[in-house]
C-alpha cells in the first residue's frame, strides 16, 4: 500500500554490501509522515544497517534515501534536526553523569527544552545524577530514549528501543510512542518481537537475509499473526480433517501428537477437533524464523 | 591454559611497548657509555668526577653514582636506575586491567560464569605478567650485554641475570600493589590513578630517603630494596634478602587482593559506599561549558589537563633548578662539551632550551597521541555515534577534536613555560624573553601536527593510529638527543619531526622548518576532515 501522505523517509534501491551477503540490499522502501512504522526483523537481517544508512553513520554502496525529502547522506545535519534517533548499541559515557551527557548533546543540538527533558525524565524514573557507568542496562535504556525524545522530533528512528526495559517502562515506552504520533511524529521502529511492533505499528515491514520481504498494513499481514499449535490427542488424531483446515500448515504427526502452524482464525481447527478428547492443546507465539519458513518460503 | 593464553594476549601491547622501549635504552646507553667516558683511564677518571656530581643532583630520580669509570657502573647508575620506572608504569597498566579493566569490559562475568573461580582468574593474570615481565627483562639484558661488548667491555652475564631478578621482583611487587588498590576503587581509571600516585609516593620516600629525608620509613618502598642490590657494581652483590622481601611482599599483596576479589561484589569496591541519599534529579546539568564547541570537550576532560599541566611544570621546574649544577660539571667532560657546542653556544640558557625544549616536544606529542586514543575510543565505543545523532556536521566534530587539543596543548605548554621562566630567574639565569615567549609559542606546532597526523589515521586506519604515532614520537625523539652525540650525519638528524621546529630559543626561529610543521598541520587537518566525511561510523 503507498502512503496517502507524504513521505517522512524514502529509499530507491538503497545498499550497504559489507561483504559476504551481510548488509541491506536494494531497499526501496516509502514511510509516510505521521505513520508508526515496525521494521522487523531476526538478528542480523540487516535492520541496523538500514537504521545507520538513514541516520548518514554509514554510507550506501549505492541507491540513495531521503528523510522528509532531505538527502540522508549530503543534508545529515538538515536530516538530523528533524529526527531522534534511539541507537541498537549503547553508548560508553564511562564517568559522566547523566546530567551531564544530557547537556552535552542537547548543546550540540541546541533546541531542547529543559522541561522536556525533566518532563521525560520523571516518566521514565531516570534519575540523572548519577554516573554513567553504576546505571543498570535498563537505565542506560531509557537514558538513550530521553535523548531520542527529549527535542520533540518530527520523525524518531528507533533500534530495538526496548531492550533491557521492565513491563512498566516498557509501557511508558509505549505511552510515548503514542504521544508522539498524537503531535504528527512519524516513528520508525526496528525490532525483533512480534508483540512489540503489533503494540504500537500501523505498517511493517519484513526484512531477511538483507532484503526487504514484505511490507504491509499490520492487518493485511495475516500470516504474522500465526501461532505454533501443538495438539496431543488420547487416540488417534484426524489427520486428514486437520490437514484440511485452512490456514494450518506444515502439518506434522507423531503418533498421537499433531503439530502445525495456524495462521489466522482458529475456528476451522476447532471444528476439525470438536468431539475428540484432547490431553493437551498448547499454542505459542512463533518465531520470527518459523514465521518467515511458513509464510514467506 | 586458555585463560593463562589470554591472559598473555592482554599484556601483548604492555610487553612490546616496553621492551621496544627497554631494549633501546639497554643498547643506547651502553652505546653510549665509550662515546662520552672515553676510553683511557684519564678520560674515565674526568668523565666519572663530573657525572657524579651531575648524579648528585638527579639522586631524586636515579641512585646515587658510583663506580662511573666503568662501563658496569655506568648502567647501574643510568640505565637500571631508570628501568624501575619504566615496568612500574606497565605494572600499574597491566595490574589495572586485571583487576578493573577486564571487569569493565565484562570478561571477567564471562569468565565466571564459565566455571573459572576468582583466585584462578588473578592467579592466571599474574602467570602471565610474570612470563611478559620475564620476556621482556631477558630481552632487554640481550641488548645491554651486547652493547657492551660492542664497546669491549661486556659485562658479566651472572652479574645482569641478578640485576633481571631484581627488575623482575620490582615490577611484580609494583604490580600486586596496584592489583590491592583496585580492589579498594571501582574504575580502572581509578585504580590506574591511585596506584600510581601511591606508587609514585613509595619512588620518592626513597628518592627523599637518599638525601637524607625520611630515612626512618625508607623500608616501605619497594624501590628501597630494588636499590640494595648492587650485582653490576666492584664488590656488589644481589641482596638476597631485600629481594625475597620483594617477592614475599608480592606474594602477600596478592593473597590480600585475592581475597578481596573474592569477597566482594564484582562492580564494586570491598570498602562499601554508603547508600545514596538525596533527591534524584531530572534536569540537564546547569555547566554552561557543556553547551559550547571546543569548550565543551576540554570541559569533560579538565582532570586530564590540570594533570599535565601540573605534571610538566614540576618536571618543568625541576629540570631548570638543576640547570648551573648540571652544565657546570657537564662541560667539564670533553665529549659533552663538543656535544653541547654542536647543540649551539655554552650557557644555561642554551641548556634549559636545548633539555626542556627536546622533553616538552616529547611530552606534549605523547598528550596529543592521548587525545588521539580517546578520538578512536569515541568512535569504537559509540559516542561519536551520539554526537552525531544531532545536527553537527563531520567538520565540526572535526574542529571541535583538534581545536580542543590546541586549547588544552596551549594550556599545558604556557603552563609549563611559566614554571621555566621562573625556576630560570629563581636560579639566576637570564633567558632571552623574545627568543623564549616566542619558541614556547611555536611550539604548540608540534601537538597540531600529531594531532593532524592522528586525527587521518584515526579516520583511516584506527587501530594504527595509536602505536604508529607513537614510534614516531619516540624514535624522533631519540633521533635528536643521540644524532649530536654520535656525530650522525645532518641527514639522520633531519629525520626527526622535532628536527623540523628546530632549536628556535638557541638559534633563532628556523621559519622554514616551522612552515613545513604548519603545512603538515594544516594539510593534515584537512585531508582528515575529508577522511572522516567518508568514514562508516564504528566500523
Amino acid at each position: 500500500m503507498t502512503p496517502t501522505v507524504a513521505s517522512a523517509i524514502e529509499t530507491r534501491g538503497l545498499t550497504k554490501d559489507y561483504g559476504l551477503g551481510r548488509g541491506i540490499f536494494d531497499l526501496d522502501l516509502t514511510v509516510g509522515e505521521g505513520e508508526v512504522f515496525g521494521y522487523l526483523g531476526p538478528n542480523g537481517a540487516g535492520k541496523t544497517t538500514t537504521i545507520k544508512l538513514l541516520m548518514g553513520m554509514v554510507h550506501p554502496t549505492r541507491g540513495s534515501g531521503s528523510i522528509f525529502g532531505l538527502d540522508v547522506g549530503s543534508q545529515a545535519v538538515d536530516v538530523k534536526r528533524l529526527v531522534g534517533y534511539v541507537p541498537g548499541e549503547l553508548p560508553q559515557f564511562g564517568g559522566w553523569r547523566g546530567d551531564e551527557i544530557v547537556a552535552y548533546l542537547a548543546g550540540l543540538r541546541g533546541d531542547v527544552a529543559e522541561s522536556a527533558v525533566e518532563a521525560i525524565a520523571e516518566r521514565l524514573t531516570l534519575d540523572l545524577s548519577r554516573k554513567y557507568r553504576e546505571l543498570s542496562h535498563g537505565n542506560k535504556q531509557k537514558l538513550a530514549l530521553l535523548l531520542g525524545f527529549m527535542h520533540r522530533p518530527r520523525l524518531l528512528i528507533l533500534d530495538e528501543p526496548t531492550t533491557g526495559l521492565d513491563p512498566l517502562h516498557q509501557q511508558v515506552f509505549y505511552e510515548l510512542i503514542r504521544d508522539a504520533r498524537a503531535r504528527g511524529a512519524t516513528v520508525f521502529l526496528s525490532s525483533h518481537v512480534l508483540s512489540e511492533v503489533e503494540h504500537v505499528c500501523d505498517r511493517v515491514g519484513i526484512v531477511r537475509e538483507g532484503r526487504l520481504v514484505t511490507v504491509a498494513p499490520l492487518e493485511q499481514l495475516a500470516g504474522i499473526r500465526t501461532h505454533r499449535v501443538e495438539i496431543e490427542f488420547a487416540d488417534a488424531p484426524p489427520v486428514d480433517g486437520l490437514r484440511a483446515v485452512t490456514g494450518l500448515e506444515q502439518v506434522t504427526v507423531s503418533d498421537h501428537r499433531v503439530s502445525g502452524m495456524l495462521r489466522g482464525d482458529p475456528t476451522a481447527l476447532m471444528a476439525a477437533i470438536a468431539g475428540r478428547r484432547i490431553v493437551t492443546f498448547t499454542s505459542r507465539e512463533p518465531t520470527l524464523e518459523e514465521i518467515f519458513l511458513s509464510y514467506y518460503r | 591454559m586458555t585463560l593463562l593464553r589470554l591472559a598473555l594476549r592482554s599484556h601483548l601491547g604492555g610487553f612490546i611497548a616496553t621492551t621496544a622501549v627497554v631494549i633501546l635504552l639497554g643498547a643506547a646507553n651502553s652505546l653510549a657509555y665509550t662515546q662520552i667516558a672515553g676510553t683511557d683511564p684519564a678520560q674515565r677518571a674526568v668523565f666519572a668526577q663530573q657525572m657524579e656530581v651531575v648524579g648528585r643532583q638527579l639522586t631524586y630520580i636515579l641512585p646515587v653514582p658510583v663506580q662511573l669509570d666503568t662501563m658496569s657502573g655506568y648502567l647501574h647508575w643510568r640505565m637500571f636506575g631508570t628501568v624501575p620506572l619504566l615496568y612500574g608504569f606497565w605494572s600499574i597498566l597491566a595490574a589495572s586491567g586485571a583487576g578493573r579493566g577486564d571487569e569493565e569490559r565484562g570478561l571477567v562475568e564471562t569468565w565466571l560464569a564459565a566455571g573459572v573461580s576468582r583466585a584462578r582468574y588473578l592467579l592466571a593474570r599474574l602467570l602471565a605478567f610474570v612470563i611478559a615481565v620475564m620476556g621482556s627483562v631477558a630481552a632487554m639484558m640481550a641488548t645491554t650485554w651486547a652493547g657492551s661488548a660492542a664497546g669491549n667491555e661486556a659485562i658479566p652475564l651472572d652479574a645482569l641475570a641478578l640485576q633481571g631478578v631484581g627488575v623482575v621482583a620490582l615490577a611484580l611487587c609494583s604490580y600486586a600493589v596496584v592489583l590491592v588498590i583496585a580492589q579498594l576503587t571501582v574504575t580502572r581509571r581509578a585504580a590506574a590513578g591511585v596506584g600510581g600516585v601511591l606508587l609514585l609516593a613509595l619512588f620518592f620516600v626513597n628518592s627523599s630517603a637518599r638525601n637524607g629525608g625520611l630515612e626512618q620509613v625508607r623500608w616501605l618502598s619497594p624501590f628501597w630494596a630494588y636499590d640494595r642490590s648492587t650485582p653490576l657494581l666492584r664488590g656488589g652483590a644481589l641482596d638476597v634478602a631485600a629481594t625475597a622481601a620483594l617477592f614475599g611482599v608480592t606474594a602477600l599483596l596478592f593473597a590480600a587482593a585475592a581475597a578481596a576479589f573474592g569477597a566482594r561484589d564484582l562492580g564494586s569496591s570491598i570498602l562499601r559506599a554508603r547508600a545514596r541519599t538525596g533527591k534524584p534529579a531530572f534536569r540537564p546539568s546547569r555547566d554552561p561549558l557543556l553547551r559550547l564547541p571546543v569548550l565543551a570537550v576540554i570541559d569533560q576532560q579538565r582532570a586530564w589537563v590540570a594533570g599535565w599541566t601540573i605534571g610538566l611544570a614540576a618536571l618543568a621546574a625541576f629540570l631548570v633548578s638543576l640547570t648551573r649544577t648540571m652544565v657546570d660539571a657537564l662541560l667539564q667532560i670533553p665529549s659533552m662539551r663538543v656535544y653541547f657546542e654542536r647543540l649551539g653556544p655554552a650557557g644555561y640558557d642554551t641548556f634549559i632550551a636545548v633539555i626542556w625544549g627536546s622533553t616538552a616536544m616529547l611530552l606534549v606529542s605523547l598528550f596529543a597521541i592521548f587525545q588521539v586514543n580517546t578520538w578512536v575510543a569515541d568512535d569504537s565505543e559509540g559516542r561519536l555515534e551520539a554526537a552525531l545523532a544531532q545536527p553537527v556536521s563531520r567538520t565540526r566534530v572535526m574542529v571541535d577534536r583538534l581545536g580542543s587539543l590546541l586549547v588544552a596543548s596551549a594550556l599545558i605548554l604556557a603552563g609549563s613555560s611559566v614554571a621555566v621562566w621562573l625556576a630560570a630567574s629563581g636560579a639566576g639565569v637570564t633567558l632571552t624573553g623574545d627568543r623564549f615567549v616566542l619558541g614556547s609559542a611555536l611550539m604548540i606546532t608540534v601537538p597540531f601536527a600529531f594531532g593532524a597526523v592522528g586525527a587521518i589515521a584515526a579516520s583511516w586506519r584506527p587501530r594504527l593510529a595509536v602505536p604508529a604515532l607513537t614510534v614516531v614520537a619516540i624514535v624522533s625523539y631519540f633521533t635528536q638527543q643521540f644524532a649530536p652525540l654520535f656525530d650522525w650525519p645532518k641527514w639522520v638528524e633531519n629525520t626527526s619531526i622535532y628536527a623540523l621546529y628546530g632549536t628556535p630559543m638557541v638559534k633563532g626561529v628556523d621559519w622554514a622548518g616551522i612552515g613545513i610543521l604548519g603545512a603538515i598541520a594544516t594539510i593534515g587537518s584537512l585531508l582528515a576532515n575529508a577522511l572522516f566525511q567518508r568514514r562508516d561510523v564504528g566500523r
